[in-house]
């Protein structure tokens, strides 16, 4: 039964026959093996050993962690056909079991991706013998189990209090970006292991890394071949998963009620100018703003760039350059002045920031959350053109809004020459827009209408990860030439180039729009 | 008020096969009409309400809305009309308010008339101290009657109703009965489609049973159920026809 539940949930995700879609999630997945083997082959070839799954699974956990956190109410909590679930004769706890079962294998994800090229560099170099294809087999499978459950009761924890008071949507996010924040803050501070050539130094420091995550040391002692601390990782692992089903399953309905409440706000007051005309087009955009803000779920997922661009943005601002390298393992008595890094390094500002800025993608995903109510979206007097336009321009607008206050930050504090100042704010621009563009088009080629969670409209489908993966990847590569031309040729060059690519990609969007929405329907 | 003249509209069915859901249907409502849509569940009521509002494109045939034809100027025609379906999906995330302004400022509303309207029929509907929560923190039929508000809060020439008494309580309905009996008044039109052969019966003056896409019977109330029931005849016709008469 449980099976069958889990089952029912990614036929719907992926439907009979759409074999479109399941080609693309494969290249898709095949491109990420492929870049993170590249990286996991570059560590073992320098002679990094034991460290690349360590490290691939420190990255794991940081990878469950910051996912499963904003999903553990969509996908555990509150899904659409709950009740009917509920109302089937099937035990609670075969429900609460399928629901676990789908998070955990959406999780295994990361495990796949990071974890099979990380194994399969290691024995390829250090030739381990075959004991390890079965001991990382069950690695694979169970390292993903802790950091989701320890991600699912922070989500649901944070879901719950912001339930709880008017204003806890604010609350949650709070809450989500904090625990985001300090998931990739962990995350750096693991990269500075990464540097490749460090040897035998590289794998202590890992070991004593990967012992701050608790059951990390039984994972790294059971990659090295030990068959006991691989029993015992798999066993701890089943034994959270059983615990936490079995904690759950007890008090599912009543977890549900807490998690999915939402707080009211007592009496209605009209304000004086409560019904004051925005206009057609800014009704739009202010429910295109409604909805993305209104979501804990869509909000993190879709602007994580933005977040990153003000973050990033902050850091280099007010820390010092040679700390901020410190921080990933650079020496700092190896270091040249910060005045000279800093000359080196900022022209290459902009194309950083731009390429944050492809990552922040709302449009990709902002038809296929409309579901079912996209129907009543097109039966209003409204052209589809201009529904269209407000769900691109949300993008640009929270992408503007981030490029303007980082590019003031960075121009004040660096004090850039005129050149640089402008491509600081214009390239990321530029990007915004070619993002944006990228993200409609490919929402309205591949939509998710018949979703039952949000989950599975803004992150689970092919719309997002085309959109999120072709961004990061079309973003970087400005950066090649900049190594060969030099950075201001090379962004110069770049600019153009993006925007006539905007530009091509924007036209295939509104013309004809009428007919591009009621084909979806 | 609505002219539906020869409209089709097929879907793809399994194995390269058409399915008509409307074939070559034809319909007047007239100002003033109280228009009930009967049929058997997939008998093509909803698809050529959907058609009209606008969220479904059709094959063939032509819709005209107060005189104005959908194909020249589909939004002239979505603006004299509203449309409430039998689900209304709406923005969870938003509160009752921000929708209702939502609306309001698609139709542009001017903003006293959003002020007083809402005042009246929120009030109808008992759901006024109501509108500054989340559309997720509401009931099913908090849902409908909001929808309902939605619909009528820029008092449309057209009102069209999926199964709109599905989920409403006896007060809320009798609150709808008197809404739709104001818009009749003004010199509007009404048209539904509805199982509850009873409550058709009740509030429509004229009515059309339609079967498999096509329009089985259409007139006045009285002409078309004569000295016996609605449902009578419902059960007559749809029954003839699918012997094949």
């Amino acid at each position: 039964m449980v099976i069958k539940l889990t089952l029912l949930y990614y036929r719907n995700l992926i439907k009979a026959g759409d074999s479109k879609k399941v080609v693309l999630y494969l290249i898709i997945g095949l491109l990420m093996v492929g870049s993170f083997g590249t990286q996991c082959f570059a560590l073992a070839a320098s002679g990094a050993g034991i460290s690349v799954p360590v490290l691939m699974y420190v990255y794991n956990c940081f990878f469950c962690l910051l996912a499963g956190v904003p999903s553990a109410k969509a996908v555990l909590f509150g899904f659409k056909d709950y009740d009917t679930q509920m109302s089937w004769p099937v035990s609670e706890s075969a429900v609460v079991a399928s629901r676990i079962s789908i998070f955990l294998i959406a999780e295994e994800l990361y495990a796949f991706l990071l974890l099979i090229p990380a194994f399969s560099a290691y024995a390829y170099f250090e030739r381990p013998g075959l004991q390890i294809l079965p001991i990382a087999i069950i690695l694979i499978v169970t390292a993903p189990v802790i950091p989701s459950v320890v991600g699912s009761i922070l989500g649901g924890f944070v879901a719950w209090l912001g339930g709880k008071f008017k204003g806890g949507k604010a609350f949650q996010y709070i809450g989500l970006l904090a625990v985001l924040i300090a998931s990739m803050s962990f995350g750096m501070l693991s990269s500075r292991f990464s540097q490749p050539g460090t040897g035998g130094t590289m794998a202590e420091s890992l070991k004593s890394l990967a012992a701050r995550l608790g059951p990390g040391i039984l994972f790294a002692n059971a990659a090295a071949g030990s068959w006991l601390d691989t029993f015992l990782f798999a066993l701890l692992s089943v034994a959270v998963c059983l615990i936490f089903m079995l904690i759950f399953g007890r008090s599912f309905r009543r977890m549900n009620s807490a998690v999915t409440a939402v707080a009211t706000r007592g009496k209605f007051k009209q304000k004086k100018d409560a019904w004051k005309s925005s206009g057609v087009f800014g009704a739009m955009f202010k429910k295109e703003l409604g909805m993305l803000f209104g979501s804990p779920v869509y909000m993190l997922n879709s602007t994580f760039g933005a977040l990153m661009l003000i973050i990033v943005s902050a850091v280099v601002a007010f820390v010092p350059l040679s700390k901020i390298l410190g921080v990933f393992g650079a020496p700092a008595d190896a270091l040249p002045a910060n005045e000279v890094m800093t000359a080196y390094m900022l022209p290459y500002i902009p194309l950083g920031l731009g390429w944050f800025a492809a990552m922040n993608c709302t449009t990709c995903a902002s038809i296929s959350i409309e579901g079912k109510r996209l129907s009543s979206l097109v039966s209003l007097p409204v052209k589809a053109s201009r529904i269209l336009l407000a769900k691109f321009l949300v993008n640009i607008f929270v992408n503007g809004v981030c490029v303007i206050v980082c590019g003031v930050l960075l121009a004040v504090r660096f004090k850039p020459d005129t050149l640089t100042a402008v491509e600081i704010f214009a390239v990321p621009l530029l990007f915004s827009w070619f993002i944006s563009a990228l993200g409609l088009r490919i929402n309205l080629w591949l939509p998710k209408l018949d979703w039952t969670t949000e989950q599975q409209a803004i992150k689970q489908s092919a719309s997002a990860f085309i959109t999120v993966f072709a961004g990061m990847i079309l973003a970087m590569v400005p950066i090649i030439p900049a190594f060969l031309v030099g950075v201001h040729t090379a962004t110069l060059w770049a600019m153009p180039v993006i925007a006539l690519i905007s530009l091509l990609l924007t036209i295939l969007i509104f013309p004809n729009s009428e007919r591009k929405l009621l084909k979806l329907i | 008020m609505l002219e539906i003249k020869n409209l089709s509209k097929a879907y793809k069915a399994a194995k390269g096969q058409i399915h008509k859901a409307v074939d070559g249907l034809n319909l007047h409502v007239k100002p003033g009409d109280i228009y009930g849509f009967i049929g058997h569940n997939g008998a093509g009521k909803t698809t050529t309400l959907r058609c009209v509002a606008g969220s479904l494109a059709f094959d063939e045939g032509e819709i005209l809305v107060d005189g104005v034809s959908f194909a020249n100027d589909p939004i002239g025609c979505k603006r004299r009309m509203a449309y409430v379906q039998d689900n209304p999906e709406l923005y969870d995330n938003l509160t009752a308010y921000k929708y209702l302004k939502f609306i309001a400022d698609v139709y542009q509303v001017h903003s006293d008339a959003v002020k007083s309207r809402v005042e009246y029929f929120a009030g109808g509907f008992e759901i006024l101290d109501k509108l500054g929560d989340p559309i997720g923190s509401y009931s099913h039929g908090m849902k409908q009657k909001l929808a309902l508000i939605a619909a009528l809060i820029h008092e449309p020439k057209l009102l069209m109703l999926d199964e709109p008494f599905v989920g409403l309580d006896p007060k809320a309905y009798v609150t709808l009965r008197g809404f739709i009996g104001e818009i009749r008044e003004r010199g509007g039109a009404i048209f539904f489609s509805t199982h509850v052969l009873d409550v058709a019966e009740k509030i429509c003056n004229r009515v059309a049973i339609i079967k498999n896409g096509k329009l089985i019977i259409e007139g006045d109330m009285q002409t078309v159920k004569g000295d016996t029931s609605l449902e009578n005849v419902f059960l007559e016709l749809t029954e003839d026809t699918a012997n094949g008469d």
